[in-house]
């Protein structure tokens, strides 16, 4: 498993290294990479409190399957490395196209019901029939609809709604909004460096 | 005559000075200087280099040292790995740094603490519900791949053998070629298990429930539920690193996850926790605490420190610096917390005498030839299918 490792540095190597000789590098990557977590988590956290853009039932995407995995996985003399646990944030960031690996097709969510119940294979009972498109181009190749009862009397009741849009692909673009503004982490992390430098030069 | 049949070259006395002068300078740029600045400073240094090392000495002291050194101290070839750098932006590795600079960064990929923490477990089935697993011993729970009323070795392996993929973000084979486990994978996955197994935990009044193993909530409860907390176990543990526990000596519990209808009894649970630990490590009036006091594990509707502290819940737990921790009287001036282990039992044991004969003779009921007790220790035997 490769892992990509984007430098957090910005200006403040120099500083860190002058306070590093003066009070130890570990010390001062232990607390810098901590507060480099805490800023990354914060970060994730002001994402999950916007939710979704439809407005739909929420699935927090941001705590679960972003800050809850992110967590600070080395340090030393000279290092520290926060880690993100997600491929969906992986994907955020860089972008691209996605294809069905199980299945012809990717099921895009159509209504709110079906957003908040996921993918097709997690839903419990069969209650949607396929139904297929032709088209001449485009990657729309069918629709999951709520199966229909015409002998029911409510509208709601006789089904035919659209559930999901089956794909043959989506491309996505980088989301800029899912990397961290760099340069206020920067700051917070030589802040955090000072004031461990301050807490043991006054001890001395 | 070429110079290959030249007699030794008589190198000018003190050569090396100016040279080792270089070097010491180019060092003090590499760890003083900002990026920006930091080639032309590089450049400017260069271009200093005495007079004395003329363009015949530069071949004279090339053919005297180590060939490739000799080159790269005399051609300016040491600037190029910084030139490379300005290019490459923020994904350099930077090896010119590698010794000098201190570096940050941000990794995609596996914790390794929560692969490991997962890959301790082993698959035990048993038709005990919830309420009686929580009365096995904690040290023997936790090593468990168990889900309650589930008794196939088969369902409970490929329980633990996908999360193991998740988490280690190893692919598996499918229709398409490979993909990553994921949340949807995993429940239509383990669903069909379920039924090609014949597993039934609920009768039709419970279908589509948590109590159903064949349900979307039940799955999915899982999947969340212990990938949560092989998350959190490793963040726990990294917290207990004693200088990360010096500066951040305490956690606040704080709702990190919305709910449309909060569970109310937080602050109560807390209080009661508190106070059955004697609000040791506990700041009054707050819901704060050192990251080593006993209330985190009182606090756990499962027992372990770590969240999540109960099924479903939105509470976490978010860091509280050294100024705040001692203003909250939690931790003195200078004083250095002491870390605390996580692991609850190095081995796959608990102690056969911390539970009475009755609990002894139940767990031997529950799990048969599951479990190993002997010469005062119980331990998983590790069955797998």
């Amino acid at each position: 498993m490769n892992i990509e490792i984007r430098q957090v540095s910005d200006g403040v190597t120099p500083e860190l290294n002058r306070i590093a000789r003066e009070i130890g590098g570990r010390r001062v990557m232990a607390a810098c990479g901590k507060e480099l977590e805490i800023g990354l988590r914060e970060h994730f956290a002001a994402l999950e409190r916007k939710g979704n853009a439809k407005g739909w039932p929420r699935r927090h995407f941001w705590n679960r399957q972003v800050a809850e995995k992110t967590a600070l996985t080395q340090v030393t003399n000279e290092r520290a490395v926060v880690t993100v646990d997600s491929p969906e944030y992986a994907h955020k960031l860089k972008g691209g196209t996605i294809k069905p690996k199980r299945g012809r097709a990717l099921a895009i969510p159509a209504t709110a019901q079906a957003y908040a119940a996921g993918s097709p294979r997690e839903l419990d009972s069969d209650f949607l029939d396929f139904q297929p498109v032709r088209t001449s181009r485009g990657d729309l190749i069918g629709l999951l609809k709520r199966r229909r009862h015409s002998d029911l009397a409510s509208r709601q009741e006789r089904g035919g709604e659209v559930w999901y849009w089956l794909l043959r692909k989506v491309t996505h673009q980088p989301d800029p909004a899912a990397y961290p503004d760099t340069r206020k982490l920067s700051t917070r992390i030589v802040g955090r460096a000072r004031a461990v430098y301050d807490r043991v030069m006054q001890k001395r | 005559m070429d110079r290959n049949e030249q007699a030794t070259p008589v190198l000018p006395a003190g050569w090396i000075e100016p040279v080792e002068s270089l070097f010491a300078e180019i060092e003090t740029i590499l760890a003083e200087t900002s990026e920006d600045l930091l080639l032309p400073r590089l450049e400017l240094a260069v271009a200093a280099m005495p007079a004395l090392i003329s363009e015949m000495d530069v071949e004279a002291l090339a053919d005297a040292l180590e060939a490739g050194m000799g080159r790269a101290a005399v051609a300016g070839a040491l600037t190029a790995p910084v030139r490379r750098l300005p290019a490459a932006g923020h994904a350099f590795s930077a090896e010119a740094f590698e010794n000098v600079a201190m570096r940050l960064g941000i990794g995609l990929g596996p914790l390794p603490e929560a692969v490991a923490k997962l890959g301790r477990r082993t698959p035990v089935g048993a038709r005990l519900s919830s309420a009686e697993w929580r009365r096995v011993p904690l040290a023997l729970r936790e090593r468990a791949q168990f889900s309650a009323r589930v008794e196939s070795m088969r369902f409970l392996s490929a329980v633990q053998e996908k999360l193991r993929r998740r988490l280690a973000w190893e692919t598996e084979a499918v229709a398409n070629g490979q993909a990553l486990v994921d949340r949807s994978s995993f429940i239509a996955d383990l669903r069909q298990i379920a039924i090609e197994e014949g597993i039934e935990t609920t009768g039709p009044e419970g279908r589509g429930t948590v109590r159903d193993i064949r349900g979307a909530k039940r799955l999915g409860l899982i999947y969340d539920m212990q990938t949560r907390q092989a998350a959190e176990f490793a963040r726990a543990k990294m917290d207990m690193d004693p200088d990360v526990l010096d500066e951040f000596p305490a956690y606040r519990f704080e709702r990190v996850e919305s709910r449309e209808r909060e569970r109310g009894d937080w602050p109560a649970r807390w209080e009661a926790a508190a106070s059955q630990v004697g609000y040791a490590g506990v700041a009054r009036g707050e819901m704060v605490a050192l990251k080593t006091s006993p209330v985190w594990a009182a606090l756990s509707a499962f027992g372990t420190p770590w969240p999540p502290y109960d099924f479903g819940s939105g509470m976490g737990r978010t860091d509280v610096d050294r100024a705040e921790a001692e203003a909250l009287g939690l931790v003195r001036p200078g004083e250095r917390p002491a870390p605390l282990s996580l692991d609850l039992n190095d081995g796959l044991e608990a102690s056969a005498a911390d539970i009475d004969s009755y609990g002894l003779e139940q767990i031997k009921a529950f799990f048969g030839d599951q479990i190993l007790i002997d010469a005062g220790r119980i331990a998983w035997r590790g069955l797998t299918v």
